[in-house]
């Protein structure tokens, strides 16, 4: 109630009174909750686009059973429908599709049995064909395709118009026999949806006689549990029953690493403004001390200063924060896209088409961004309604330091340290609970590292002016000599906007730090696997998924062969399976023709024995994720699921290997074949003749195979230019992160100068007045900025790297169970220093101009 | 209705202690305008502050209306500071982000009173400090003794069992607090129980009584005549 | 001297005869000064002399006749003459306190500090006398001349504030220097 009187009488008036400072309190908060709720969001929407396509394109089905990913016998349909409590089991066949041309050429083909389908999916055709086309007529005629209005709109498709459609035979013309309505399954994958007779379906895309899905509907008054329970108990394991609802959960944890890596990441942002506040607060308590004394000695309690202030901390981050989720929502839209392209090429084919905003995010930013706000503040609030009412109206000098002192920052900041390599030894060698083998846990240690080297900064800085007024261009300037007192002056609450700006750069520099050492990691295994000249692929070669590719037929490496200048071609195989309730990548390589020209990077196991063991054999090689993650070496067992049943497989060997963070397994070509009995292959690797030109050879293979299908065939390394060049694109929300935190740092550098510039209004007369040129007086504060985002820069670079070395032994080794070297950034650390420097004088700019203005007459009367 | 007994304050500056008051007893009568004279540093603001819960005394008691100031918690000396003491400064101390009215309503928006129901009171109390025309002008608009005036209503505004100030002139000329005085001595007519520091006994005239402070302790204590007939 | 130009000033505004003088006089400068009718008289015979005064003659009924004085155009011009002047001398130092201080105990500064101490309390509640005497006159502003009467007692209360400010720093100096002695 009194606190309502005070914030309305009083903090109002404040908040318009400096409106420069309430501005960038906002403006920093705003941003650290836009960072979150936009990450949320977009991490979010693109779950719920799963959610939705798998909601969607089930129609009525209330289970989906699914098994290894190049399909499964269609006799197991059979044995779904027979299961009682079962009312419609119908097959489907879900393959990924291309447009020969058009603007966005990407789509889902769903093969269906016209007939029955109809009973669990409801299709709704577009009016102008009036005439219902017959589904029998439908069937009869395999080149028969629906297309989407959505689609139809976009590639001025028309009914009856023939359109080109990548197969695994090459390009097949299908006539487009109506064109659905915008509901149910046409929904899916963002509209981009083709409808196929599904007999028509297996024979273009290599599937017959194979299934990828049963769609099953339940008798009325039948538990989806039970039934679920009957469906598992009468296939053969390996197969997957599952509600739509449990397949997002799949994809959830399938994507989990990934997106609480960038979840956290935007966490830091707000961090950074919590130096801001805290810095903005402690400001705000000193320049209004004497207040604060006035109102004690008027009879306001203690609970009443800190109210007052929590209040106002409370209400600025409140409009911060609603800005934040606004904003927040607005860079989601615009990232959406960008990050929904990643987690396609990354991980798992998905097309989101916008942003689905649902409570939690923007509930979450805001209460992050008051949460936050309100921390910060709690120190200096506390500190400022300890204020004795006595000393603050007799103007008794303020000691800045008070609880705060040097020594006791420094115990602190050694403690947090101590705390972070603890916490980095418990992660790396204790693996007792799950607690300890989270990413947030590694999170958590970083945070201590960098919180303790934060409390160091006072000193650090101390250090770092002294430095500076050694140097000899330096010593004798009256402006080096001003800004470095200055900055002394008020050490701390220097050191709190440097730390800020140390935060961002490390950040940065961690980041950068990461990203390279990671690359360089696989950049060197792909030159130690990859030892082809030309690679022949279905699809981009950023597309590690199966998104966006149709696969070739296996045969094609013959025709490959034929063409002059190429010495040899062997196949790859990928496929998604489920083992154990994973995803994992199956790779099936040539192993005899392999081994001519490339070897695996065995960690574990014998090199030597390993092809005799391999081809022909039912032996597996696993990749170390796969080995770390299910616990298995060379000798154990692993049974996978196959069409045709379980298979044990010994595994002889545990390789280094990139390809897919879940863990993958190597499988010969026959053995392949044996049991899965796929006949076709994603890539070839190509070797040509000596003394051959690899890019006429390039063009050759191109003239002869991609005449009638969509090929990529691109010399070795260009191949590994678009993967490096993929990677970097993995990484950019990193970068965009560390430039949003870095902003934020430079509004508290604002915040700072502005503080320090109004309180030395009168010592900046007095320097106007002896002569003092506006130009120099300008100078002095931005030279303070300088040094001040060098100083942090410094550190933060320093923090970067051992922040990045710890998320390169942390984050790296929880995805690929291997070491990556650390290599240090040299390029982004100067970048970071040059960005640190440059961005703080940018940041100095105002300050400076304030200061410049500042009138002489009127400073000397300041009181 | 205010008693000291033997209070004391002790104050550490660095390893050396001062002793701002040494075992000063006193006694206020309800009614009283009491002036506190002494040589600068002898206590006499540190005395003041005592008084009015400002601040603790190290030794000593000090009961105001029977009850003590001494040994409670900070939360309960604030509320009688709030409730039964009215504090006038050398400097006014007037909130320079508030009009006049808004800072006379200040102790009693501290309670949580609307502002709607204090301003009629607080515009009463400018217009009896002479200040009809000026509740809405903030402090850099007023010159020294408006403000004076103000942070007079201001303490007035509780209706407080005692009025402090400490040297409420020291920052006027003599016409302008002769007027302060005089209003001043106008409350203490009316009852109102005034305790003043001054180093100037022309303002220590306007009471009833004047004790002397030096180097912390009670030097000279006068009763003046009386209450001006 | 002054009690000269008193007398002018106040025959300068309207002609009395003697009792009357005597009063607006008392009302006037009363406060600080007092002035017997012999006093009176001597000084208007002075004046008359110099030409600075006249008189004219008012019967009475069974009472001898009433001197009404007036003053002389001479009068008027020393008396111009005299308000434009500063005034030179200085308030005399020659004060009995000061003769006492003179003769204190060197050895001893017990009696002469518990002096001063009594000599303040004595101004003090001679200022807090004159102060109520002037809080009293305020409140009565329709009072002719309140404001020469006020300025006076203002006159009185800087001097005595002076007064207790020199015994202050007497008690200081002399605590100081023979402070040390003892
Ligand atoms: N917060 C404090 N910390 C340390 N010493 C203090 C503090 N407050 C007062 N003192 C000391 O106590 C003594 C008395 O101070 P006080 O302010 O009461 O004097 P004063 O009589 O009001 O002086 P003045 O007439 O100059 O206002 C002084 O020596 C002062 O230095
Ligand atoms: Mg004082």
């Amino acid at each position: 109630m009194s606190i309502a009187n005070l914030l309305r009488h009083i903090s109002s008036k404040h908040v318009r009174f400096q409106k420069a400072q309430t501005f960038m309190s906002i403006a920093g908060i705003c941003l650290g909750v836009a960072a979150i709720v936009s990450i949320g969001i977009v991490n979010k929407s693109i779950l719920r686009s799963f959610e939705d396509s798998f909601i969607n394109s089930t129609g009525r089905a209330a289970l989906q059973v699914t098994g290894a990913q190049s399909g499964f016998p269609e006799a197991i349909l059979e044995k779904v429908q027979t299961v009682p409590g079962v009312e419609y089991a119908v097959p489907v066949v879900e393959t990924d599709g291309l447009l020969s041309k058009g603007k966005e050429r990407s789509m889902m083909i769903l093969g269906v049995d016209v007939l029955v389908d109809s009973q669990v999916r409801s299709y709704s055709l577009a009016e102008e064909d009036a005439d219902i086309p017959d589904p029998l007529l439908f069937l009869a005629k395999p080149d028969s395709i629906l297309v989407t209005r959505t689609m139809a709109d976009r590639e001025g498709i028309k009914i009856d118009q023939k359109i080109a459609v990548e197969t695994v035979q090459g390009t097949r013309e299908f006539r487009v026999r109506g064109i659905l309505n915008p509901e149910g399954p046409a929904k899916v994958m963002g509209g981009n949806l083709a409808l196929m007779d599904i007999y028509a379906a297996q024979l273009a895309f290599g599937k017959e006689g194979r299934i990828d899905r049963v769609d099953v509907s339940l008798l009325r008054g039948e538990k989806l549990e039970t039934v679920k329970q009957r469906i598992e108990a009468a296939l053969p394991a390996g197969y997957t029953v599952e509600t739509p609802i449990g397949r997002t959960r799949q994809i959830e944890s399938m994507l989990s690493n990934f997106q609480t890596g960038l979840d956290l990441v935007s966490f830091f942002a707000i961090i950074v403004g919590m130096y801001l506040i805290y810095n903005a607060v402690s400001i705000s308590i000193v320049r209004r001390r004497k207040e604060i004394g006035i109102l004690r000695a008027l009879g306001a309690t203690r609970g009443q200063v800190m109210r007052l202030f929590l209040g106002e901390t409370l209400f600025i981050s409140i409009i911060a924060s609603a800005l934040g989720v606004g904003l927040g929502i607005l860079f989601a839209e615009s990232i959406v896209g960008i990050l929904g392209k990643i987690i396609s090429q990354m991980y798992v084919r998905t097309a989101v088409t916008g942003i689905s905003i649902t409570w939690q995010y923007p509930v979450l930013g805001i209460v992050c961004g008051v949460v936050a706000s309100l921390a910060a503040a709690v120190l200096p609030v506390l500190a400022g309604s300890r204020i004795s009412p006595v000393s603050a109206i007799r103007s008794v000098p303020w000691s800045e330091e008070g609880f705060l002192t040097g020594r006791r920052l420094n115990t602190a900041s050694a403690t947090c340290i101590l705390l972070a390599a603890a916490v980095f030894c418990l992660y790396r060698y204790a693996d007792w609970t799950p607690l300890f083998r989270s990413t947030s846990f590694l999170f958590s240690s970083q945070l201590f590292l960098l919180l303790g080297m934060s409390l160091f900064m006072p000193t650090f800085l101390k250090g770092f002016i002294s430095l500076f007024h050694r140097l000899p261009l330096l010593r004798h300037n009256s402006m080096g000599m001003l800004a470095g007192l200055n900055l002394r002056k008020n050490l701390n609450r220097n050191a709190v906007a440097v730390a800020a700006i140390f935060f961002g750069i490390s950040v940065f520099v961690n980041s950068a730090g990461y990203v390279h050492s990671s690359k360089e990691s696989v950049m060197t295994w792909l030159d130690a696997v990859v030892r082809a000249d030309i690679i022949v692929s279905d699809g981009h070669p950023s597309s590690s998924t199966n998104a966006q590719t149709v696969p070739m037929p296996l045969d094609m490496w013959q025709d490959i062969e034929k063409v002059p200048g190429v010495l040899s071609a062997d196949p790859w195989r990928k496929l998604y399976m489920d083992y154990n309730g994973n995803r994992v990548l199956l790779s099936i390589i040539d192993m005899v023709r392999r081994a001519e020209y490339s070897h695996f990077m065995v960690t574990k196991g014998d090199e030597k024995k390993l092809l005799g063991q391999l081809a022909r054999r039912d032996n597996v090689v696993v990749s170390e994720p796969f080995a770390s993650r299910f616990r298995v070496g060379p000798g154990d067992t692993i049974t996978l699921p196959t069409p045709t049943g379980l298979v044990r497989f010994g595994v002889s060997a545990v390789v280094v290997d990139y390809l897919y963070d879940n863990g993958t397994v190597y499988l010969d070509l026959d053995t392949f074949q044996r049991h899965w009995g796929d006949k076709l292959a994603d890539q070839f690797s190509v070797r040509v003749k000596p003394g051959e030109n690899i890019v006429q050879v390039r063009d050759a293979i191109q003239k002869k195979l991609g005449g009638n299908r969509k090929l990529f065939v691109l010399p070795v390394q260009e191949f590994k230019d678009e993967i490096r060049k993929t990677m970097d694109q993995t990484f950019i929300f990193n970068y965009a992160l560390s430039v949003v935190t870095m902003a934020i740092a430079c509004f508290g550098i604002i915040v700072t100068l502005l503080a320090s510039v109004l309180e030395r209004t009168r010592e900046i007369g007095i320097l106007r007045s002896i002569g003092m040129l506006r130009r120099q007086v300008s100078g002095v504060v931005v030279l303070e900025s300088i040094l001040m985002g060098i100083a942090g820069g410094i550190l933060g670079c320093l923090a970067g790297i051992v922040t990045g070395w710890i998320n390169l032994e942390g984050a790296f080794r929880a995805n690929y169970s291997s070491a990556a070297e650390y290599f240090i950034p040299y390029g982004s650390i100067l970048w970071a220093l040059i960005m640190s420097a440059g961005l703080s004088a940018l940041a100095g700019i105002y300050p400076a101009r304030r200061a410049a203005k500042t009138d002489v007459v009127e400073a000397l009367t300041y009181e | 209705m205010i008693e000291i007994r033997n209070a004391g304050k002790k104050y550490l500056q660095g390893a050396r202690e001062v002793h701002a008051l040494r075992n000063v007893s006193l006694r206020i009568k309800s009614g009283e305008f009491l002036s506190i004279m002494g040589p600068s540093g002898s206590g006499k603001s540190t005395l003041l502050n005592l008084i009015g819960g400002l601040d603790q005394p190290t030794s000593g008691e000090i009961f105001m209306d029977g009850r003590p100031l001494h040994g409670i918690s900070d939360d309960e000396l604030t509320l009688i500071r709030r409730r039964r003491v009215g504090f006038i400064f050398q400097f006014f101390n007037l909130l320079p982000i508030l009009t006049a009215v808004e800072n006379v309503c200040l102790p009693l928006l501290l309670e949580g009173i609307p502002f709607t129901r204090i301003k009629p009171k607080a515009v009463l109390l400018l217009e009896q400090m002479g200040l009809g025309e000026r509740t809405e002008h903030r402090p850099e608009q007023l010159s020294g003794g408006e403000m004076q005036r103000v942070a007079i209503a201001r303490a007035l505004i509780t209706e407080p069992a005692v009025l402090l100030a400490d040297e409420p002139t020291g920052n006027l000329d003599s016409h302008t607090s002769e007027e302060i005085f005089l209003l001043l001595s106008n409350l203490n007519e009316k009852g109102q129980t005034i305790v003043m520091v001054t180093h100037d006994s022309k303002a220590a005239a306007y009471g009833t009584r004047v004790i002397t402070l030096k180097d912390g302790a009670l030097a000279e204590d006068v009763s003046l005549g009386g209450a001006p007939s | 001297m002054s009690v000269k130009f008193a007398m002018l000033g106040i025959l300068a505004e309207k002609n009395l005869h003697g009792y009357e003088l005597k009063s607006s006089f008392d009302e006037k400068v009363g406060e600080f000064w007092s002035l017997n009718y012999g006093q009176i008289y001597s000084t208007l015979d002075r004046l008359e002399k110099e030409d600075l005064v006249t008189h004219d003659r008012q019967a009475q009924d069974r009472r001898p006749d009433k001197k009404i004085y007036s003053i002389t155009g001479k009068g008027r011009t020393e008396l111009e003459e005299w308000l434009s002047t500063p005034v030179h001398k200085v308030r005399a130092l020659r004060d009995e306190f000061f003769i006492k201080l003179v003769f204190m105990d060197r050895k001893d500064p017990g009696p002469i500090l518990d002096l001063i101490e009594k000599q303040k309390a004595h101004y003090l509640k001679q200022m807090n006398r004159l102060t109520n005497r002037k809080v009293s006159l305020k409140k009565r502003p329709e009072h002719a001349d309140s404001l020469t009467a006020e300025l006076l007692m203002d006159a009185g209360l800087f001097h005595a504030e002076a007064d207790i400010k020199w015994l202050t720093l007497c008690a200081s100096k002399i605590k100081a220097t023979m402070g040390e002695n003892t």
